[in-house]
């Protein structure tokens, strides 16, 4: 039977219904016995006669499979091929080639243009049911791939946005990534300490693609919730790879490296597990200063780790520069088989002229080396610049108010930094403790904040600023802050600063404050402070002190930065009553 | 065949040879050479490197999955003649700790 839709003969098929077929032929009988035939297996018949008709038909029916002529009297058939496969954007439309002998040039050029099988006149109807099944099969099996590569892509995005909302970012910290699958088992990770130390990981699972990247989620959790605790990394290398061995079956395993930079001492520690040497740049000679083999085995792969980490210490300058890479970068072929290879790489590392054009020069080459190549294994380089860009970046903002930090969670901090006049009509010390007083977390006790904060004020005012040199006779415990500085001492104070800060942390897996405070002077003899101090600490215990001592018997440790101008003091939120010298 | 396989006449000692590319490929083929192997407890198997160009980390993964076959077995795995790029892989993945490798060019009996 057949009714009309549109202008346009569709024949309702008695047996299932497999869908629109397509029929460009312009022998109207040769049309017209393929249409019985693919009528009777279910199929539903649009007939066109030409090539301009078959795209408007393509156009408004939801085409699912197409018979065509390979020669058409009115267009060039590739045309139509490329139109009907451009159209199947979100379904794959198998076209065959109707096929009487002669068109053996343009057979070519519509197999190269997308058409997927041919068929020549004279066929059987055993013939053209066995055709129709390959290409149901075939269309079938693009729409799997399909869904199972937009499921790649949907899980990698996923991925993505949860390992860069975990990552921190580092100023001047450049990566390449190159992945041989939609997934890549490589993995960057960077996080903070609660004390201002950077972590960063770089980790290289077996193989490539989705079951390589399994174990990428719990190791970036893992990492970053212990960092923001304050652990260090011997611990956080411990519990991923015990992780890693009971999650992953036998034979796979993550080779990793984990590094800490303390720019602030200027040193990092270096823990290779399985990746290739780790080097340390240098900036001024622009050679490979160090380097930090792997000492261990890959994680995951052991229950336990056993005997203690080993680490590399490395003193770093301003400047000089950190390069960490994964083998898949020095291990891909060039199309005559030759490797890049760890000497290339330590090459062009020596060679380059700058040390900031290091990553530049090696992704430049890798580049070059495999242009056209397919990767058969993920590449990860990352280069790190170690300065001064490496710290926090709190210090030089000026702020003031609440901030809310991001990266540790249920974290706070409050900064204020005055500076010029303002140093004379504003009590930092007080508009602070009301703060921290209206956020609800007291995590040390107001009062002993109060004097703590005062005291510390008051050195920075006197000795700092105004170039007391009293630094342990000065007692304001009271917290009335600079009344009883008569007015014109801060005369001339326009250059002047004083930096504020206090910070909910974790410090040793216990809540703790952190309290720096900084100011614009020139600082002071901190080490002989300290080392005076340690030897009275045990003839003078207790009431009776006041400045600096007394704070460092309220606090869990006191450490004096840089010149001294900049103090760090941690407070435990358990009553801890020594006090540490760092 | 990039595996050759060959078991001692008293089923004791099985030696898996391998030759050019060592990686993801070689899967089955390599699983296939010792699985299959009849027999009791206690095998030797000696895993031999010379004629290897370059192994991946599955090749490593590999490795590994032998030493679990053999482990369950009350036998061992023995790493044989790993020449120079190869040994540089085994020393990154700090294998030495793992396995017994064997530089010498001594040939097992049988």
């Amino acid at each position: 039977m057949s009714t009309m839709v549109d202008g346009v003969s569709i024949n309702q098929p008695t047996a299932p219904d497999r869908g629109h077929v397509l029929i460009v032929e312009n022998d109207i009988d040769v049309s017209s016995s393929l249409e019985i035939q693919l009528i009777s297996m279910g199929f539903q018949v649009l007939l066109s006669h030409s090539g301009k008709q078959a795209i408007a038909l393509c156009d408004e029916y939801d085409v699912d499979l197409v018979f065509m002529e390979a020669l058409l009297f009115d267009m060039d058939g590739t045309d139509l091929i490329k139109h009907i496969k451009q159209d199947a954007a979100g379904k794959y439309k198998p076209v065959v080639l109707l096929l009487r002998g002669y068109e053996d040039e343009a057979l070519l050029d519509c197999m190269a243009a997308g058409s997927d099988d041919i068929l020549a006149y004279g066929f059987t109807e055993a013939v053209l049911e066995a055709c129709v099944m390959a290409m149901e099969r075939l269309r079938d099996l693009k729409h799997l791939y399909k869904s199972s590569l937009h499921e790649q892509v949907v899980g990698k995005q996923i991925l993505s946005a949860a390992l860069s909302a975990r990552n921190i970012t580092v100023d001047g910290m450049e990566i390449l990534s190159r992945s041989a699958a939609i997934f890549s088992g490589d993995l960057v990770l960077s996080a903070r300490k609660p004390n201002g130390g950077l972590h960063i990981l770089l980790a290289d699972f077996t193989g490539h693609g989705l079951s390589a990247a399994i174990g990428v989620l719990p190791v970036a959790d893992m990492f970053s919730v212990m960092t923001e605790k304050g652990f260090e990394p011997e611990k956080i290398l411990v519990s991923i790879n015990k992780k890693l061995h009971t999650l992953l079956p036998t034979g796979m395993f993550m080779a990793a490296c984990m590094l800490k930079i303390d720019s602030r001492i200027c040193n990092a520690s270096v823990w290779n597990c399985g990746l290739p040497d780790v080097y340390l740049l240098d900036h001024a000679v622009g050679k490979i200063k160090r380097r930090a083999v792997s000492t261990h085995i890959p994680l995951g792969i052991n229950p336990e780790i056993d005997g203690k980490l080993k680490c590399d210490f490395f003193d770093i300058k301003s400047g000089d520069q950190l390069i960490m890479h994964t083998d898949g970068l020095t291990d891909v072929v060039d199309s005559v088989g030759v490797m890049f290879g760890v000497s290339r790489l330590e090459q062009v590392m020596e060679e380059a002229v700058y040390a900031d054009r290091v990553f530049v020069d090696i992704v430049n080459e890798f580049d070059k080396f495999c242009v056209h190549q397919e990767l058969l294994d993920d590449a990860t380089l990352v280069s790190i610049p170690c300065g001064i860009n490496l710290l926090p970046s709190s210090s030089g903002e000026v702020v003031s108010g609440i901030q809310f930090d991001s990266s540790v969670k249920a974290g706070w901090g409050l900064k204020i930094e005055l500076s010029g006049q303002s140093l004379h009509f504003v009590n930092p010390v007080q508009i602070i403790l009301d703060q921290y007083r209206g956020l609800g977390d007291l995590i040390v006790n107001p009062e002993k904040l109060q004097t703590i904060l005062s005291e510390l004020y008051e050195n920075a005012l006197h000795h700092g600023m105004l170039g007391s040199s009293s630094v342990c006779g000065l007692s304001v415990a009271s917290g009335s802050g600079l009344r009883s500085v008569s007015n014109n001492v801060f005369d001339g104070l326009h250059d002047c600063y004083i930096r504020i800060e206090i910070q909910r942390i974790m410090h040793q897996g216990n809540l703790s404050l952190l309290v720096c405070m900084e100011d614009s002077g020139s600082g002071f003899d901190h080490v002989s402070l300290l080392s005076d101090l340690k030897k009275k600490s045990n003839r003078v215990r207790g009431a009776g002190k006041s400045g600096i001592p007394m704070v460092m018997d309220l606090c869990h440790s006191l450490q004096y930065r840089g010149k001294g101008n900049k103090v760090e003091v941690i407070l435990d939120s358990c009553s801890h009553p020594g006090a540490g010298y760092e | 065949m990039s595996i050759s396989q060959n078991v001692s006449d008293d089923g004791k000692n099985v030696k898996i040879s391998i030759k050019g590319r060592f990686d993801f490929k070689l899967s089955k083929e390599f699983r296939d050479a010792y699985r299959h192997v009849p027999g009791s407890d206690g095998i030797a198997y000696y895993v031999d490197l010379r004629d290897v160009e370059y192994m991946d980390s599955s090749a490593l993964g590999m490795l590994l999955l032998l030493r679990e076959h053999a482990k369950c077995r009350g036998g061992h795995v023995i790493i044989e003649q790993p020449n120079e790029p190869i040994d540089k892989i085994l020393k990154v993945a700090n294998f030495e700790y793992l396995f017994t490798i064997d530089y010498s060019s001594h040939m097992y009996a049988g």
